[in-house]
């Protein structure tokens, strides 16, 4: 690769390897492996940087770079916590749940709830989500793409993006009420 | 519009994917239902608490200067340097073809410019076959290690040297075996968006077929027809190397280039 090409891959991509961790991380849960993958996402993009259409999203370009690779080479390694079962929760959740809550007492549940859920609570509920649903989540909710975006990073069809959210998002719902009750939320309302 | 059908636009109206027209009209039934206000409301804010607890970055300094360093390695090497590795795992697989156990005498060892279907036809066919059946992964028994320790075991082939991780991301299948008599190796990869590429590799060495040719980084290719399929030819190391994929002739050049 020529000077300016080098210097111009280094430009664009070195200011994203901080979120590609961050998904990285979510992918594999486990901080060396994300490392490792995002370390050859590097190499591979740099291979290929004369591919790379000038112009449009190189953000979006790595991701799916990266997808690839963890699909291909690391899923198969990656350490499966319990993830939770299939059985869909219903529509508004946690709406439902709070509005219950605030039935039972009066008071505002909304922030004592939201005030239990720590980045590691979050964390956890986004790791057992199955894989399929957790990569929709995390690409739309944390990293902000597009859901065209997220269909072409993931090689999806848009619907299915859509479909994925939806159930995502309800599972995670529900894996959040279970981690804010286990860290004491609505603990004295329900015992 | 009503509850029901708000409901229904509840999750593009939180992520901003609905047209102008929907949302406005989401919007407006928003105004007057103080319930699907609340409900929408919650969504709202459950997506901002996951996004704002995630936004954290982990501590990416110490693998950036790690990348940094890698990348101006790779480039401070000159071109042929670069591609080492690459060659290493191609002299491995074609050293695998001349040790392995599958023996592919069974195809008549056809001359590739004649009539009869040659190997890497062969073998371009049970790719596809082996990708129609729905196979993203690699076969029971053909793993990259299994690849490596046939290397190592039967040729005292360095087991330090593996194959390349990147080809093996590509690497669906394996076969190796003999083709006109001579050692040969065919790899079924994964080519340009997961379309179905095969690579023949064997000590053959006459000239290259006649048809157009194409020049990148100081080799020769020859993008020729064969048996109805266009097919990509190479020289490499005294070695013919031949790709056929489902995909277009630029990317199967564009492929072949690569690996």
């Amino acid at each position: 690769m020529a000077g300016q090409d080098h210097k111009e891959f280094e430009q664009l991509t070195i200011p994203h390897a901080d979120a590609l961790l961050r998904t990285a991380l979510r992918m594999t849960r486990n901080s060396s492996d994300a490392e490792d993958l995002v370390q050859e996402t590097y190499l591979k993009a740099y291979r290929f940087f004369d591919r790379f259409e000038r112009g449009t999203n190189i953000r979006a370009w790595l991701f799916k770079i990266m997808t690839n690779l963890f699909i291909n080479s690391y899923r198969n390694r990656a350490k499966r916590p319990e993830e939770t079962s299939f059985d869909d929760a219903e529509e508004f959740f946690l709406y439902n749940k709070l509005a219950s809550e605030a039935q039972k007492d009066g008071t505002n549940p909304e922030k004592e709830l939201f005030d239990k859920l720590y980045t590691d609570e979050v964390q956890r509920a986004l790791d057992r989500l199955p894989e399929e649903f957790r990569m929709v989540v995390q690409l739309n909710f944390v990293e902000g793409f597009s859901y065209q975006e997220v269909a072409e990073i993931l090689g999806i069809e848009l619907g299915t993006v859509k479909s994925r959210l939806h159930r995502g998002r309800k599972l995670l719902q529900k894996m959040l009420w279970e981690f804010a009750k286990k860290s004491g939320f609505a603990k004295e309302k329900s015992e | 519009m009503d509850c029901r059908k708000a409901a229904q636009y509840l999750y593009e109206y939180v992520d901003r994917e609905l047209d102008g027209q929907t949302m406005a009209e989401v919007e407006a039934h928003l105004k007057l239902c103080s319930h699907c206000f609340d409900a929408f409301d919650m969504e709202f804010k459950i997506k901002e608490l996951v996004r704002q607890r995630m936004a954290a970055s982990p501590q990416a300094e110490q693998l950036k200067m790690r990348i940094l360093a890698e990348l101006a390695q790779i480039a401070s090497q000159p071109p042929n340097e670069t591609s080492r590795a690459k060659r290493l795992w191609l002299w491995g697989a074609v050293a695998t073809g001349a040790g392995a156990v599958v023996l592919l005498f069974a195809f008549g060892l056809p001359d590739w410019r004649g009539n009869s279907s040659p190997f890497v036809l062969q073998a371009a066919a049970e790719h596809q076959n082996h990708l129609a059946a729905g196979n993203s992964v690699l076969p029971p028994g053909v793993s990259i290690d299994s690849v490596n320790s046939v290397l190592a075991s039967q040729l005292g082939f360095n087991p330090e040297v593996n194959l390349l991780k990147d080809v093996a991301l590509h690497l669906k299948a394996f076969h190796a075996g003999a083709w006109n008599g001579k050692p040969a190796a065919c790899l079924y990869l994964a080519g340009p968006n997961g379309k179905p590429v095969s690579i023949l590799i064997c000590k053959e060495t006459s000239p290259l077929p006649k048809g157009e040719k194409y020049r990148h980084n100081g080799r020769e290719y020859i993008l020729a027809e064969y048996n109805g399929m266009r097919m990509a030819f190479w020289e490499w190391n005294g070695m013919l190397c031949c790709s056929v994929g489902q995909c277009s002739e630029k990317e199967l050049l564009e492929f072949s280039w690569s690996v």
